[in-house]
């Protein structure tokens, strides 16, 4: 079927640069969001110096080890937040398919790496850093999900609002939604399930669908089939964990998800008893026990436990309402976006920062089964640090670039309505032989939105 | 226009949004609402979680955590010590180390390899982890431990013998204990000294590298020291493996010398190791008391050498036993069972094996141990007797025999020594006094009983000083007639015969065998009156005879005179305990009469003269009883118990002698008085003088006496025979070591004229004797003259003015004499 044309209009952004002088103006919803992010990143610098000091000292022979690392890839990561959020998202998104090619090249690379832990997840090339091919593929398929989606066509309702819906209207309702909507912009994260399930990485899995699911389901992509299927996988959630054990890799993991505690797994056994220790006000900052060994991956994937036996119950609500704050702040910025797409990569940055916490928060508490999914700038690892600080530069880019296209839409609206005020002026003039009518009010404070 | 008309038929057309288009109003309302419904919806659910786990079962997890994660070192107290009267130490404690290795964590014993191989169920590749023990660098450091344990000082490795056994079996077993590599924990050695320990670990610090580490560590602990060895041990006891009071004293008073461990609670990480920081809680461990005995170790050793000596010269067969104490108080001086064992390895019997085997063989009713069939029951001979295991393991009944102290947890019959108690009894109730005569025959007839003296001799006449020294029977029965049965039941309870003694010492026995005022009838009475109806223990004796010579009052023994703290704070004083005052002063001056004419003056050839000793005033009784409830011995007659109780001075007595020797076999005798007797003379020889007790105040300075001849006697007669004379001993040890030999020389010799306290040096060993350089006495003071020549083993006899100095000196200084030789030294 053929998709009408439209002519090209001016993009009222200007022409598309690498690097805008000027992305637009700071709004305070994207001053309180950064002043948010900066809170949780110093907060996570602390709190990994704190759990990683001992394991620092007994593992690797120095108290500084894994600080000293993060610490460098949060200041370089600034650096890339600053830079990325002078990057016109045009650009970006006329290297979506580019970047999809460089990653499933990433994922293909990481099958013949030499595999740590087990797993082969990262780039491991002798003399770099090492680098975790996924957190690099979130952000390609949040970008080009918000391309695909953005794109896609819809039905749009013509003709008079009376007209009978015949079964061919429903097919193409069904085929545009299904299909157009969902189908499509599904099909290249086959190809990425496909290669992390051979690494293999199924929190990887878990959280690309979860990000591209929720990038289609806030763009009302599949419309009311979204929603029911959003719906159901929640209330399904359980019986689903449930019935996958036949996947052996799976299956030790869900084995251990239970709430007795002798058949726990001792990761989320130690997790548990780091959280209770913690009681309301914690045991202060740097008094962990638990992250004396006891707790396995007390750096990483379960360093909310040690946050939450060091600053207690109080410290962990801090948290997780910075980041409530952060998320919310963010999906504000990410809808107020002067483009479907840059409002589609805001929702898919502020959804994979969500998914991330909530995953995180709700393994540690044993409230989901064990899977690896790191808490966004508090767990050690410096790819998913850089990658997320980039992500972090393009939301602060959407935020101005935004408000830039806010005003140039208030001044378009601003000067046609004075277009109407001049012609009313004018009929005004012509009719002042004519008895007085009322005056025009104008409100210009009245949102454009 | 043709596809227009076909759309708009639909009525509905695909539209692109202009790139450029925000997202539409209705699409970012849903979107902002849902999107911020989930997550505040997730943060309930996280919130929810963290609410369950820290604030609901909080407390759960804490107490699960905390029992992992919580140290719980345990402080031992140091054991206080045990002091003798004079402050000599005679059980110390002493910090010692045991030294164990973590060899899976020891990287220098091992090479490690990683393997990776596919897993047969899943497919997956698995790694493991192989090692490999380093065998060259495994027996090098056993080596070196080895070296180091087996110096004694951790420095002079040089001086250990490699080729000899004890190295060889430590060697390989540290080398096995090292090899473990998969083991966290191997003991090395155990109770190892200070200087040994910082030797390991200097070359633990040494031989380690970063990835060549040696886990070799050290646990301190404790460990007992008896510097005396097998000295009072029944008295002193011993501890176990875990440093518990087990017997004796260690036992007794175990709460005060064992002091209260202390605790350090530390929080520990995963591999087990304490976290250095401020939240250890630490209770100080206190330090137990140490015990300060009345009991002197020099006067246990004189008493333990006689013993010995008593045991070994006259065959007794079921170990013998002494006590000495003082009468007022109780407080025991002197307390030993012989033979016993070395507290240091208490359950070493190896040296007295063979004695040991001799008692228990001669007691199959108490230890046999009989050949059983399979289904339990014995197997039996032609006759229907049981058959002893020739095979038995009779080590259980080895140590029980050594440990038991033997003064108060075996009973005895105290025969003859009893009737000091029946004369009491009689005095006290105004029955009998000094002078009440009772007729001997020879023969005396109670109900269908005949008694009869010992030897069968006839006494005729005698009133009871006369009695107790011809140990008479027949005297004894008919004073016990006129007591009656239930006054002597009085008395024999209040003389403490039906209780224990409450000396503060374990396993004292409280089942003694006797007749009640219901059960003891004519025959009974009888018997008991000369001791033969009831079994006591040798110290009930004891405190039974102190309280008919101290004035009456029966005062419980004890050995432990104060209670001191690690600071020599006296915590307690454990005084002189008076029970109850059993007779009157008057009769206990009766008895102390009586039996000081039992042990006679030195003039008198009958009776206890063998522990008499000139210059002192000794009071005595012999006991010679027969052990009716033991087997018979081979020559058909009963089993015989000598024993012996002197109390000196008799006028007014401080101290109590009192030997037992349980079973003797002498050819020729059982007399007590012949057994036993010599035995208190010779240790009332050392002692008395040591002890300072009150002489008899004659002066026999001027005094000559006639050596006697003494070659061929035994050197513990020889001595009683000196005793008697007035004339001190001195046994020159034997190079052998024969303690039961008789006398091969004598000086100065036989029927040699020499002043009233001259010493007789005796020998064991060769004919001639030894001799010594004599000092320079010239220009001493005499007492200094005569303290030196004593020093040196010379006799002295001083002329002219004894408060001038030496002028000359019968003996050339630096001559030659023979040991004992008088040298007169005239002073002017």
């Amino acid at each position: 079927m053929a998709v009408a044309r439209r002519r090209r209009s001016p993009d009222p952004a200007g022409p598309v640069v690498i690097l805008q002088r000027d992305p637009g103006p700071w709004t305070p919803l994207t001053i309180s969001w950064l002043a948010t992010l900066a809170l949780i990143v110093i907060f996570g610098l602390v709190m990994l110096f704190s759990a990683s000091y001992t394991t620092g000292y007994l593992r690797m022979g120095d108290s500084l080890y894994y600080i000293k690392s993060q610490a460098l890839y949060a200041l370089i990561g600034v650096g890339v937040m600053f830079v990325f959020s002078y990057v016109d998202l045009r650009f970006i998104r006329r290297l979506v398919w580019v970047g999809y090619l460089v990653s499933i090249g990433l994922l293909v690379l990481v099958l013949f790496c030499e595999p740590l832990n087990g797993c082969r997840r990262w780039v491991n090339i002798r003399g770099l850093p090492t680098l975790q091919a996924s957190e690099v593929v979130k952000f390609e398929m949040i970008l080009l999900t918000a391309h695909i989606a953005s794109r896609t066509p819809h039905l749009v309702r013509q003709g008079g609002p009376g007209l009978k819906r015949t079964a061919q209207d429903a097919g193409a309702w069904v085929y545009q939604k299904l299909v157009r909507e969902l189908l499509v912009p599904l099909l290249p994260l086959v190809p990425v399930v496909v290669l992390l399930a051979l690494e293999p990485h199924m929190s990887g899995i878990v959280l690309m669908c979860a990000i591209v699911g929720s990038i289609l389901l806030l763009n009302g992509s599949g419309g009311i089939i979204t929603y029911g299927g959003a719906v159901a996988a929640v209330l399904l959630l359980e019986t689903v964990l449930s019935h996958i054990d036949s996947i052996p890799y799976l299956q030790d993991r869900l084995d251990g998800w239970t709430q007795d505690l002798d058949k726990m797994t001792d990761q989320t056994l130690q997790s548990l008893y780091a959280i209770g220790s913690g009681g309301l006000t914690g045991l202060g900052l740097g008094n962990s026990v638990e992250k004396q060994l006891w707790l396995p991956e007390c750096t990483n994937d379960f360093i909310f436990s040690v946050v939450c036996e060091e600053l207690g119950f109080v410290g962990a609500l801090v948290v997780i309402l910075l980041f409530v704050l952060l998320l919310v702040q963010g999906f504000l910025i990410a809808f107020q976006a002067g483009d479907r797409f840059s409002t589609l990569v805001g929702v898919g940055i502020m959804a994979q920062v969500g998914w991330q916490v909530f995953c995180n928060v709700a393994v540690v508490t044993n409230t989901l089964p064990n899977t690896g999914i790191s808490l966004p700038f508090f767990s050690s690892g410096g790819t998913s640090l850089l990658l997320l600080m980039a992500e972090m530069g393009v939301m602060i880019h959407i935020g101005r670039s935004g408000a830039k296209a806010a005003e140039a839409r208030r001044a378009r609206q601003l000067e046609k309505l004075r277009a109407q005020e001049a012609a009313r002026e004018a009929a005004k003039a012509r009719q002042a032989a004519r008895p007085a009518s009322p005056p025009i009010v104008l409100d210009l404070r009245r949102p454009d939105w | 226009m043709k596809e227009t008309e076909t759309r708009r038929r639909r009525g509905r057309a695909l539209r692109r949004d202009p790139d450029t288009a925000p997202i539409p109003r209705k699409t970012r309302a849903v979107g902002l609402a849902v999107s911020i419904g989930a997550v505040l919806a997730a943060t309930a659910i996280v919130v929810g979680s963290l609410y369950n786990i820290q604030i609901r079962d909080g407390e759960m997890y804490t107490r699960y955590a905390s029992d992992q994660q919580l140290l719980d070192t345990s402080i031992q107290a140091t054991r206080g010590e045990i002091y003798d009267a004079t402050g000599k130490v005679l059980a110390s404690t002493s910090v010692v180390w045991d030294i164990w290795c973590d060899p899976s964590y020891s990287t220098a014993l091992y090479d490690s390899q990683t393997l990776t191989s596919a897993d047969p169920a899943t497919g997956e590749e698995v790694e493991t982890t192989v090692r490999t023990l380093d065998a060259a660098a495994c027996a090098e450091i056993s080596r070196e431990l080895t070296l180091r344990l087996l110096s004694g000082d951790g420095v002079s490795l040089d001086g250990v013998d490699t080729a000899s056994d004890a190295y060889i079996r430590q060697y390989e077993q540290i080398y096995e204990a090292l090899s473990k590599i998969d083991s966290s924990y191997q003991v090395l050695a155990e109770k190892v000294n200070n200087a040994v320990k910082e030797s390991i670990e200097a070359y633990v610090a040494e031989r380690s590298g970063r990835n060549d580490r040696v886990s070799i560590s050290s646990s301190r602990t404790y460990q007992r020291n008896y510097p005396y060895g097998a000295f009072a041990a029944a008295v002193l006891g011993f501890t176990n493996a875990d440093g518990e009071g087990f017997y004796g004293l260690e036992k007794s008073y175990d709460d005060v010398l064992s002091g209260t461990d202390g605790r350090t609670v530390t929080i520990r990480n995963a591999r087990g190791n304490a976290i250095a920081d401020s939240s250890a809680v630490t209770y100080d461990a206190k330090d137990g008391d140490s015990l300060v005995l009345t009991l002197d170790a020099t006067i246990q050793e004189v008493v333990e050498k006689y013993l010995n000596e008593a045991i070994a010269a006259n065959t007794v067969e079921n170990r013998g036993c002494a006590i000495v104490m003082d009468v007022n108080t109780g407080g025991i001086l002197a307390m030993a069972s012989k033979p016993d064992f070395d507290p240091n390895n208490p359950n070493d019997y190896s040296i007295n094996q063979a004695y040991l085997e001799e008692l228990v063989r001669a007691e199959p009713e108490l230890y046999g141990i009989y050949l059983k069939n399979e289904d339990g029951t014995f197997v039996t001979d032609e006759e229907g007797n049981r058959i002893l295991d020739p095979e038995a393991d009779y080590s259980g009944y080895f140590r029980d025999i050594m440990w038991k102290n033997k003064t108060i947890t075996e009973l005895y019959y105290p025969g003859s020594v009893f009737k000091v108690i029946t004369a009491a009894m009689g005095l006290d109730s105004g029955n009998a006094a000094y002078g009440t005569t009772f007729s001997c025959a020879g023969a005396y007839g109670v109900a269908k009983e005949t008694y009869h003296c010992a030897g069968r001799h006839s006494h005729g006449i005698q009133n009871l000083a006369q009695a107790l020294r011809n140990s008479c029977n027949i005297y004894f029965i008919q004073l016990g007639q006129r007591v009656g049965v239930e006054t002597f039941y009085d008395y024999f309870k209040a003389f403490g015969f039906t209780e224990r003694t409450g000396v503060d010492l374990p396993n004292e026995t409280g089942y003694m065998q006797y007749y009640t005022d219901k059960t003891m009838g004519e025959v009974e009475l009888a018997s008991s009156a000369f001791g033969q109806s009831m079994a006591v223990t040798p110290l009930q004796v004891c405190t039974a005879i102190a309280a008919a010579v101290n004035g009456g009052y029966l005062v419980t023994p004890h050995v432990v005179d104060q209670i001191v703290d690690a600071n020599g704070n006296v915590v307690e004083q454990i005084g002189p305990n008076v029970r109850r005052q059993v007779i009157s002063e008057t009769a206990s001056q009766t008895i102390r009469e009586i039996m000081e004419y039992e042990v006679g003056d030195g003039t008198n050839r009958d009776g206890g003269y063998r522990a008499y000793v000139a210059g002192y005033r000794i009071g005595g009784k012999s006991g010679t009883s027969e052990l009716l409830n033991m087997d018979r011995r081979a020559d058909g007659d009963y089993k015989k118990a000598a024993s012996f109780v002197a109390v000196l001075p008799a006028d007014d007595p401080e101290i109590l002698v009192y030997v037992m020797l349980d079973d003797p076999n002498r050819a020729g005798t059982d007399y007590s008085s012949i057994l036993a007797a010599p035995v208190v003379g010779n240790i009332i020889s050392e002692i008395a003088p040591y002890l300072g007790i009150a002489t008899d105040g004659i002066d026999r300075s001027g005094q000559m006496v006639r050596v006697p001849n003494l070659v061929g006697a035994e050197w513990s007669n020889a001595q009683v025979d000196l005793n008697i004379r007035g004339l001190k001993h001195h046994l020159v040890e034997s190079p052998a070591g024969n303690t039961a030999a008789a006398v091969t020389w004598q000086y100065p010799v036989m029927n040699e004229m020499v002043p009233s306290g001259t010493t007789v040096y005796l020998y064991t060993d060769g004919t001639g004797g030894q001799t010594a350089e004599v000092p320079d006495l010239t220009g001493k003071s005499a007492d200094f003259a005569r303290q030196m020549l004593q020093a040196a083993g010379f006799n002295c006899v001083v002329e002219g003015n004894a408060g001038g100095l030496v002028q000359s000196q019968s003996a050339a200084p630096g001559s030659s004499a023979q040991l004992g030789t008088i040298v007169t030294i005239t002073c002017g």
